[in-house]
């Protein structure tokens, strides 16, 4: 048995392995937190329904929708996934720095951690300016001017239903 | 019997996936310093919240040369390894050790200002403490404990479905290709792609039978913790997994290919020689 051969042979090794599994069991046991590279990987298995309500952009240049089929899977995540992590960063991370400061108080580090270090400071505007250049250079063309819609779909009647459209506003 | 000439054939084999695996975040301007990040999002893990301690996120969006810095080095210190761990220097060590925490740094700064999850990142922080150690047992021993490492996480994805029911609904995996594929087909439906999607969406029992199949790809891994006698199988079954994901959902997982090394190489016993120093 392996545990037995790396008490014998190499404790360390018994001591990170059993770290590990230990500190496995116990963050999936809690769910929530995490410490990588403990972590969990529940991904995808949580319930999901074809009546939920899906949110997605679409980019339009220059009063022309990028046609995402043009790309590969790397360059749609690479043109989605800025807006929605923009978005997202502005409610997650004061509610993060909000969750992990009594934790940080109780180890003796709450001192070390300044509110400023945990949040963004940037604008709209610098975002919409980012966002424009790394856009351009995907799709390798200039862009004067540049709308994101938010757009809501359902899955209804065995067809992609749109159900809201509407221009999004940082 | 495990030689010398294994290990330095393990370091061969990460070298080269790892150039894969950085390659393809260079080609898509995914390092620091061309992605040349603004913003970060936090997750709920410590380890990321202790390294927002330093500063280093807001250094990184200000100071462009820190970015080039910290890609420059992610890409050379692997080749340090290697060229420790051929020469049998025994810094070789403690550059594994530093190796396996640079690239925890560098995995959560990626994740935290990219989309890349951290999940795939974990190849890159647990392989390089393989080399730490100068003989053969060492290596034998670290590489027992990986592959046990490895299927618990693998075997937990399977297990996550249970708990968490998705393998007791139907519909979800033509829920999660509806909703992991919307900004695609929500305008290319009559795309080949997009039919295809829209096909496995429509006709629940096809796409249940992908998810199916996905989780017992996960779950078989638990024979790995009795036996290795079904390690080859195993070996296809990673493969296997990674190459739908990337076709069905999109993912890139092949970050995780390393893996298979590990199964590959446990096969090697310890010489007889080896056994007795070690006791």
């Amino acid at each position: 048995m392996l545990l037995k051969e790396l008490w014998k042979h190499k404790k360390f090794s018994l001591f990170l392995l059993t770290m590990f599994l230990t500190a496995m069991l116990f963050i999936n046991y809690k769910r929530g937190l995490v410490i990588t590279p403990v972590l969990q990987y529940g991904m995808f298995s949580e319930k999901f329904q074809l009546e939920d309500t899906i949110t997605t952009y679409q980019i339009i240049a220059d009063n022309k929708q990028i046609d995402l089929s043009n790309y590969s899977f790397t360059e749609r995540d690479l043109i989605i996934t800025p807006i929605e992590d923009y978005l997202k960063q502005k409610k997650t991370n004061p509610a993060i720095y909000t969750t992990m400061k009594p934790f940080f108080n109780k180890v003796g580090l709450g001192n070390f951690m300044d509110e400023v270090k945990y949040s963004n400071q940037i604008t709209e505007i610098d975002f919409n300016n980012w966002y424009k250049n790394k856009l351009q250079m995907l799709i390798r063309t200039p862009i004067n001017n540049l709308e994101i819609q938010t757009c809501t779909y359902v899955w209804e009647n065995n067809a992609v239903k749109q159900l809201s459209k509407e221009k999004t506003i940082f | 019997m495990l030689s010398r000439k294994h290990i330095n054939q393990f370091a061969i084999f990460y070298i080269s996936c790892f150039a894969i695996s950085y390659g393809w975040i260079l080609y898509y301007g995914l390092n620091l310093s061309t992605y040349n990040p603004i913003f970060f999002v936090n997750k709920l893990d410590i380890s990321n919240n202790l390294l927002w301690l330093t500063n280093i996120q807001n250094t990184i969006i200000s100071q462009k040369w820190i970015c080039i810095l910290l890609d420059l080095i992610y890409g050379l210190l692997p080749l340090l390894l290697l060229f420790t761990v051929y020469k049998e220097k025994k810094i070789s060590n403690y550059v594994a050790i530093a190796l396996s925490l640079y690239n925890l740094m560098y995995s959560l700064l990626l994740s935290s200002f990219t989309f890349l999850s951290i999940h795939m990142f974990i190849s890159w922080i647990f392989i390089p403490l393989l080399f730490c150690g100068q003989k053969e047992k060492d290596f034998y021993y670290s590489l027992q404990s990986l592959r046990i490492i490895f299927i618990v996480i693998f075997f937990s994805t399977g297990l996550w479905k249970i708990v968490n029911e998705g393998l007791y609904n139907m519909e979800q995996m033509s829920a999660i290709l509806f909703k992991q594929h919307i900004s695609y087909i929500s305008n290319n439906q009559e795309s080949f792609i997009g039919s295809i999607i829209l096909f496995f969406i429509k006709h629940k029992t096809f796409s249940f039978a992908l998810y199916l199949i996905g989780f017992i790809l996960e779950f078989s891994f638990v024979i790995g913790l009795f036996t290795k006698r079904f390690d080859k199988y195993l070996m296809f079954a990673l493969a296997l997994f990674i190459i739908l994901d990337y076709s069905i959902m999109f993912i890139n997982y092949f970050h995780w290919l390393v893996f298979i090394g590990v199964f590959y190489f446990s096969k090697f016993k310890l010489s007889e020689e080896e056994n007795h120093l070690s006791s």
